[in-house]
């Protein structure tokens, strides 16, 4: 069957299960007494139901479809033939240990297969914390030499972190992209196999028409109970979705932002992304650009495929609800900045069915939300206001609004059935798998997993409907930025922050709780799930990132992956790194002391700053004005130090002149000195 | 201002040097320009539908 051919009996299904919702909403809604809302509430009901159902198309294909055939290769000795290829990991305030901890695991993996010297490693630094920034360069200078990889390992820090991470990777294609055929893209987190990396590269080699090859990474070192059963739903759900995926988009795949390989030349000319007009939100950069870079790809001809079934690809999930709440909300703002670029001309129709998925996957929050309210106001004006028990047509008998359990029953089924198929297929093939049933802790283990996993998920959805309508909402009133939480030392989030961030979610629980008791019995029980979701968001937040509860399952052999039973060789490797990494210890240094401190160190960093632009007379940036300032006030380097602000750091970290003032302070007071 | 001294620069990108005091290689100087596309032109109403309707089939 053509890709089309399956694309369009998706479509219709998907299109057919909405029919159905709607008829059953409908006949739901026929006799509650109002018929002002219901044009709009159907409609919710058939987008949201066609968007589901088109997902959990891809899914149930996923179970039933053979494995679609990947692009022919032909297999090769191992090596690259000749072919250069540069690996590249972007980072943001990562931390260094770890991030440079899997950067020597891979490069070891390609050296064990024999493919090392064709690879180049660029670290792509846009890291605005001076102290990051110090230790990044100290942690590059000891892997350079830990791996031998001097001519073949680079790192780079912009100044300014125009783009993002888009602006990231187009800076380095547009300096050093010419050297390389393939560019792979990693996140700070990505892991791969040396084989895996290999094979992308003959995958490359052997398609001249592919423009960018897709894994599908699998998610592994989760501690916490949140991460644990996020991995853990990834593990059995993320394949079959993945596959379902590939079979239905097939040449005209998706590009996730990482784990991905491009063909280096298409990527360059394809892929320059505009400043799109207006500000922020919806204008400036493109946030989401992974999606948009392969609809330019396509636009510009070039294939783009997903492997769904080579292994060797990994990465990291957030631990917690609140830092998966803060990814979302650059998510969010990034597909709906989609809207405007959805209708692009030349884009190809499954491009802007990506796109129209990737919005309504956050406008589905808000329809929730709208249907949950109206509910709530219809059942209530039914009880407190007369209904009109005669219509204006004529009747012989008048209409009696009533609630209708049976009815409503039959659409939550359908709902449900919907939303939770793909978990159930996925768990039968998981259970029907000798090897991934063993590995999963067995059968039992198996199942009661998934019941931990659904019933944590099904708490957790009304919060994230309240944190995603609220992202929406923020962004249609023009807001650009997010709620950032802090952290405490230990990575892990204070619980007053917890408590600020979902008490109104809580509060709006114990509202909707009372008012669904008050209305009827019938209404609270419909609505309890909901309810107790928001009721408990605050502890079930708290518990989300407890390590303490996720490792205490992985002790009885719960949520466990086959990653987890029989980690990965590379992710073994990159863990005995880090932990001797760790070791060593220098990372609580101050990176503006450790520079005045050591004049080698200074050295080397000096010679790494790239050149400074002419300043323009009559342009002052402010940031450097008030570094520079305060180094003239200051005498000795713990003044300056202290009154330096980060935005201030960065730029003496940046600017050879400031250095140099820096390193002409004095040691301590003069009171001091003088006292010695 | 007590100090004004500037630094002459005479490279681009970012050599590091390595333990040993030998130069670590600065990223190839391999230039290859990403011109900016072009996504703010839209496609009409028209030309939309009539993809809807004959692109899906068009292609596989």
């Amino acid at each position: 069957m053509s890709v089309a051919l399956r694309r369009a009996a998706t479509l219709g299904f998907s299109a057919t299960l909405s029919a159905l919702a709607c008829f059953l909403f409908i006949r739901f809604i026929a006799y509650d007494g109002n018929d002002l809302l219901d044009f709009p509430r159907t409609l919710m009901i058939a987008v949201s139901t066609f968007w589901l159902a088109y997902g959990v198309s891809s899914a149930c294909i996923g179970v039933l479809a053979r494995t679609p055939a990947p692009p022919p290769h032909v297999l090769r000795p191992a090596s690259a033939d000749g072919r250069r290829v540069a690996i590249v990991v972007p980072v943001y305030n990562e931390d260094p240990p770890s991030t440079f901890s899997r950067i020597a695991a891979m490069d070891s993996s390609l050296e064990r297969i024999g493919a090392g010297p064709e690879f180049h490693f660029a670290v792509l630094s846009d890291t605005t914390s001076s102290e990051v920034a110090q230790q990044e360069a100290a942690w590059f200078e000891r892997l350079v030499g830990d791996r031998a990889a001097e001519g073949r390992m680079f790192y780079r820090r912009r100044p300014v972190n125009t783009g993002k991470k888009a602006g990231n990777i187009e800076d380095f294609i547009s300096r050093s992209g010419g050297a390389y055929d393939y560019v792979l893209i990693l996140d700070a987190d990505s892991l791969m196999e040396g084989e895996t990396i290999l094979e992308m590269v003959r995958r490359m080699d052997a398609d001249p028409k592919l423009g960018l090859l897709q894994t599908l990474p699998t998610i592994i070192h989760a501690q916490s109970f949140f991460g644990r059963a996020m991995q853990f739903s990834a593990s059995y759900y993320s394949p079959i979705y993945a596959r379902g995926l590939a079979w239905l988009q097939g040449r005209e795949g998706p590009f996730w932002g990482h784990n991905a390989m491009v063909r280096t030349a298409a990527f360059a000319a394809s892929c320059g992304l505009p400043v799109l007009s207006g500000k922020p939100p919806f204008g400036g950069h493109i946030l989401s650009h992974d999606f948009v870079e392969a609809a330019l790809l396509r636009r510009a001809g070039w294939d783009v495929y997903m492997l769904a079934d080579l292994q060797g690809s990994y990465e990291e999930s957030p631990p917690s609800l609140i830092d998966l709440s803060a990814r979302d909300r650059r998510w969010c703002q990034g597909n709906l900045q989609h809207m405007r670029v959805i209708m692009a001309k030349g884009l190809k129709l499954p491009t802007r069915q990506h796109f129209a998925t990737g919005i309504m996957s956050y406008l589905a929050s808000p329809f929730w939300l709208f249907q949950l309210i109206v509910g709530i106001a219809l059942v209530l004006q039914t009880t407190y206001i007369r209904p009109e028990y005669f219509a204006r047509d004529f009747r012989l008998y008048p209409i009696w609004p009533r609630f209708d359990p049976e009815r409503a029953l039959a659409l939550f089924a359908l709902t449900m059935g919907i939303l939770l198929a793909p978990k159930i297929f996925g768990l039968i093939l998981m259970l029907l798998r000798r090897a991934d049933r063993r590995a999963s802790g067995g059968g039992i283990r198996l199942v009661l997993s998934s019941l931990i996993e659904m019933f944590l998920s099904a708490l957790l959805a009304p919060i994230l409907m309240l944190i995603q309508s609220g992202s929406v909402f923020q962004i249609l009133l023009g807001r650009d930025t997010g709620w950032q939480p802090q952290r405490r030392d230990d990575g892990s989030i204070p619980f007053k922050d917890i408590v600020r961030r979902h008490r109104a979610h809580t509060v709006l629980g114990v509202l909707a709780g009372i008012s669904a008791f008050m209305i009827a019995t019938s209404l609270f029980l419909w609505m309890s799930p909901t309810i107790l979701g928001l009721l408990l968001a605050i502890p079930l937040s708290w518990l989300s990132g407890q390590l303490g509860a996720g490792l205490a399952l992985k002790r009885l052999g719960l949520l466990l992956t086959p990653e987890e039973s029989q980690p990965p060789a590379i992710a073994t490797r990159a863990n005995e790194l880090q932990i001797r990494n760790a070791a060593f210890g220098f990372d609580d240094e101050d990176g503006l002391k450790a520079l005045y401190a050591d004049e080698i160190l200074r050295e080397r960093h000096c010679e790494m700053l790239p050149s400074a632009p002419p300043r323009k007379r009559g342009v002052i940036e402010t940031e450097r004005a008030l570094a520079e300032a305060k180094l003239v006030d200051a005498e000795t380097i713990d003044e300056a130090s202290s009154w330096l602000h980060p935005k201030e750091r960065m730029v003496v970290l940046h600017d050879r002149a400031l250095l140099n003032m820096l390193v002409h302070l004095k040691p301590r007071p003069p009171e001091a000195q003088a006292a010695e | 201002m007590k100090h004004s001294v500037d630094f002459p620069v005479d490279r681009e990108v970012l050599p590091v040097r390595s333990k040993a005091g030998g130069r670590i290689a600065a990223l190839p100087d391999a230039p290859l320009p990403m011109p900016k596309q072009v996504l703010e032109h839209r496609q009409g109403w028209l030309a939309t539908l009539r993809s809807l309707l004959f692109g899906t089939m068009a292609r596989s």
